[in-house]
């Protein structure tokens, strides 16, 4: 069989993420080092953000799919009277979680340490799934939603040839950056992206670029990304400083 | 001749903005009237996804809870009130396989982080739509069709879908994608693109 493949940017690595972005956008949950991948991706490639907001579209209609089944009658019955009652849903069925059986005595102490070390195992694997799931939402929110809004970023006399842009989320509470032809700094130095509210700045990270100028980030402020109105990216020691203190490189206003 | 007689108009019942709006302000009975126009599709999804009625019939409640709750906070001209419904009613049935077979749940998500697609806002234009989409998703190659429907309603990830299916990892994002730019090419028209791009 043949499967027309579409036509990308042209770029041999477009198709490739492509895929991963088709995923990403029927619910598949990305791992840290493929969000990762793929941020960069999106945040150079327009032909690939667009594509996303596509993916993301279609996926939104595939629950049209589903044949109808009639519901309980009761249903109906049972919604209208939560919502009165101010009952935030029925009593959920029991689970049976693992702790439970530390409940038992019978299983001893060796149960007790095997038990441990399942539950630190399943928490370490949740809490790689629950990252996996957050990095799929604050990718499809910066780049899949239509709403976020994108800003570019003004070179200063520093470095004329830099350019950069953002994308702001703010229902996810955060910011794409995506920096290119920076210049490489000194080992001993680091780029910091500060958010500026009434002349006060707050860290948003530091990060090196690549040696042609490239980096990204994805910065996620404490507090709402309305609050600020502008941003200023600037070499600062490593790791960073509490306040700028070198040359500004990149900024605009939000 | 006996003129035939003609039955009173019955009294629309309010567009969706309006019971979201009634919803807002505490009405039940309007969060009752969404539940007659939306609640069988909510409950078919949920069924689709879970295979089990108890389940789905709890994943139904927990989506119109959801939009009781944060019927204030909805926005139509981000899209339509079933796509903004459906949206929930699939995470939250994916939440419910995965916890039912192990996995941990998602994280929780109040509203849908994806914007809802402007499409088919009344019942007829919904109907038809549906129609359009179980023929368009019929007509894709079927492995391409079994990579979709398992990720989005069968709750697997890449990986498992990869080892089901006996394919490489690569060849089911192939057929992911190739699957979405076909459903994209029937149903996202060059208007639309070029609104959203």
């Amino acid at each position: 069989m043949h499967e027309d493949v579409p036509t990308g940017c042209g770029d041999p690595h477009c198709e490739e993420i492509a895929a991963l972005t088709g995923a990403a956008a029927l619910g598949s949950e990305l791992e840290p080092n493929e969000c990762a991948r793929l941020v960069a991706y999106l945040a150079g490639c327009e032909r690939c953000r667009y594509r996303l907001k596509e993916y993301a579209a279609i996926a939104q209609l595939l629950p049209l799919c589903v044949p109808e089944i009639e519901p309980p009658a009761s249903l109906r019955e049972r919604i209208v009277a939560a919502a009165q009652g101010g009952q935030q849903s029925r009593p959920r069925r029991r689970r049976t979680f693992a702790w439970r059986r530390l409940l038992v005595p019978a299983l001893g102490l060796l149960a007790a340490l095997m038990l441990v070390w399942n539950l630190m195992l399943q928490w370490e694997i949740r809490q790689q799934q629950v990252r996996a799931a957050h990095n799929r939402a604050l990718l499809l929110s910066l780049f899949g939603d239509t709403d976020a809004r994108e800003r570019r970023l003004e070179a200063t006399d520093v470095a004329p040839e830099a350019t950069g842009r953002l994308w702001l989320a703010p229902d996810a509470g955060a910011l794409g950056l995506y920096v290119d032809k920076l210049p490489p700094l000194p080992p001993d130095q680091v780029y910091q992206i500060w958010l500026i509210r009434d002349g006060k700045r707050v860290s948003g990270g530091t990060f090196s670029v690549d040696q042609r100028g490239r980096a990204w980030l994805i910065v996620q402020p404490e507090e709402p990304l309305d609050s600020f109105d502008a941003v200023g990216i600037t070499a600062e020691p490593e790791p960073g400083s509490p306040g700028p203190t070198g040359p500004k490189y990149l900024g605009n206003t939000l | 001749m006996q003129p035939e007689r003609i039955l009173p108009a019955a009294p629309m019942p309010g567009d969706d903005q309006t019971l979201l709006r009634q919803a807002a302000a505490g009405d039940a009975a309007a969060l009752g009237l969404l539940y007659d126009r939306y609640g069988k599709l909510v409950y078919s999804v949920a069924l689709r996804i879970t295979g089990d009625r108890g389940s789905a019939e709890e994943v139904t409640q927990d989506t119109f809870l959801r939009l009781w709750q944060h019927a204030g906070r909805y926005q139509a001209e981000r899209g339509s009130l079933v796509s903004w419904l459906l949206t929930i009613a699939q995470r939250r049935a994916i939440d419910e396989l995965r916890g039912r077979n192990g996995a941990r749940r998602r994280h929780e998500v109040s509203l849908p982080e994806i914007p809802p697609l402007q499409q088919a806002s009344d019942i007829s234009g919904l109907m038809q739509l549906r129609v359009d989409l179980q023929q368009a998703l019929a007509d894709l190659p079927a492995a391409q069709r079994e990579a979709i429907e398992l990720l989005f309603f069968g709750g697997l990830n890449r990986r498992e879908i990869a080892r089901r299916t006996g394919n490489p990892l690569g060849t089911v994002h192939t057929r992911l994608r190739l699957g979405l730019e076909k459903l994209r090419s029937i149903f996202l028209k060059p208007d639309q693109e070029q609104e959203s791009g």
